[in-house]
């Protein structure tokens, strides 16, 4: 077999062989997707519910006073939440969020310390020269509840002991399964929920303006909660896509490997049948 | 039936129990609390303890919750916790070994430990082996 037929063969095989991989990676993504989105709309609802009964509650709290909700806090120092991917192999997915908080942090009006989660997303962020100070993996799909807690206790606390004067968060607006948006939202202070009053007063217990203070952590997780699952949702859907790509791309090129194969054998059977024409020729003209 | 109403249990993991209950009991900032069907609308806040539903049929469900407030609706009781885990699906060997772990932490002290982070693990542990104790089996 000539030499240049060997190596296309090899070529074909290792591309299919990669195919494989990525068709692999495809079907794990799609997976994790679906599970990924039943739980932020989970997330979601949970959040709506907050929101509506903190609604209710602030109705008849009259103004609340509560560091959460105080915009007038001069502000020194931002802290940015920045949530990207746990792991590569999505395309552009993490490097457009880091760019995004890249792009936060130099047009912000203070000085921007930052709060990572993902797999290696503090490693970015160092190379985008932006300051880490705590960083965090990617949330644990099963343990979910548990690590986003630590992580809105974290923010919190750092805008509560005055370390930060306002928490924004860098993450992934999940649009659709085929497109996501780096985008950039404000967690603290918080904008105050728009007082929904009901027909009859309902009681409350503590009183609303003290059930107001104890709901607010819980709204604010419920805030973070769901900026984390939307990154996490955009990040399978992400993967899912540039694995679809790497796929499709394979797969053409085991066609056109398969062509230039199938011409280079032909090529090679046409020369042998040349090189015995030619030899039949010279042993007729002996004779 | 007049006396029934719908109880919804939302956490930020997804919706633990939807059904319709005859009663319900919670832990309250200030005490156990009764909600019959046809109370009138409240907000409640919540601690981190058992709850208790009595479904239509009469079955009882115990639960470990934590912290968070119940909204009651005209027809309608909704509760909003951090988590929740119903008795039967309480792992107590994994409960036991977190209980552990929180002691630990709390009485050694090794290092930098986050006291109010070890001290609610310590509860939440402790309320789930409570919980699965007390729920009738």
């Amino acid at each position: 077999m000539p030499e240049n037929l060997r190596v296309l063969r090899r070529k074909r095989e290792i591309v299919g062989e990669i195919r494989q991989i990525t068709r692999a990676m495809k079907l794990v993504s799609a997976a994790k997707l679906k599970r990924a989105m039943t739980w932020r709309t989970a997330a979601q609802d949970y959040y709506t519910e907050v929101e509506a009964a903190l609604s209710v509650v602030a109705a008849y709290a009259g103004e609340i006073e509560h560091p959460y909700f105080d915009e007038d806090r001069p502000v020194q120092r931002i802290g940015l939440l920045l949530v990207a991917g746990d792991k590569g192999l999505c395309g552009a997915f993490n490097s457009q969020i880091i760019g995004r908080a890249r792009e936060f942090a130099r047009t912000a009006e203070a000085r921007v310390v930052t709060v990572t989660v993902g797999g290696r997303t503090a490693e970015m962020a160092r190379r985008a020269r932006l300051s880490v100070v705590r960083e965090f993996p990617a949330i644990n799909e099963r343990e979910r509840g548990g690590d986003v807690q630590e992580i809105a206790r974290q923010v919190m606390g750092m805008y509560e002991r005055g370390d930060v004067d306002r928490v924004t968060c860098c993450y992934s607006r999940f649009l659709s399964r085929i497109s996501n948006q780096p985008d950039v939202q404000q967690v603290l202070p918080a904008p105050p929920p728009e007082p929904l009053e009901e027909m009859n007063a309902p009681i409350f217990e503590p009183d609303a303006l003290e059930l107001a203070r104890a709901m607010l952590p819980q709204y604010i997780e419920a805030r973070i909660f769901q900026l984390l699952l939307s990154t996490a949702v955009s990040e399978h859907s992400a993967r899912l896509m540039a694995m679809t790509a790497a796929t499709e791309n394979a797969e053409e090129m085991t066609d056109d490997l398969t062509r230039d194969i199938n011409r280079a054998r032909q090529a090679a059977i046409t020369n042998e049948l040349l090189d015995i024409a030619a030899g039949a020729d010279a042993m007729g003209q002996k004779a | 039936m007049a006396g029934e109403f719908r109880l919804r249990v939302l956490t930020p993991m997804g919706e633990i129990l939807r059904t319709r209950a005859r009663s319900l009991c919670v832990t309250a900032w200030d005490g156990q609390l009764g909600v019959l069907g046809g109370h009138a609308p409240m907000v409640e806040k919540l601690e981190i303890g058992s709850t208790l539903v009595t479904e239509s049929g009469g079955q009882r469900r115990w639960f470990a919750t934590i912290a968070g407030v119940m909204r009651v609706k005209r027809g309608e009781v909704v509760l909003l916790v951090g988590a929740a885990e119903e008795a039967a699906e309480i792992d107590v060997e994994r409960a036991h070994k977190a209980l552990e772990r929180a002691r630990h932490r709390l009485v050694n002290r090794e290092g930098e430990v986050d006291i109010s982070r070890a001290e609610l693990a310590l509860a939440r542990a402790s309320n789930r082996l409570k919980v699965f104790e007390h729920a009738d089996r």
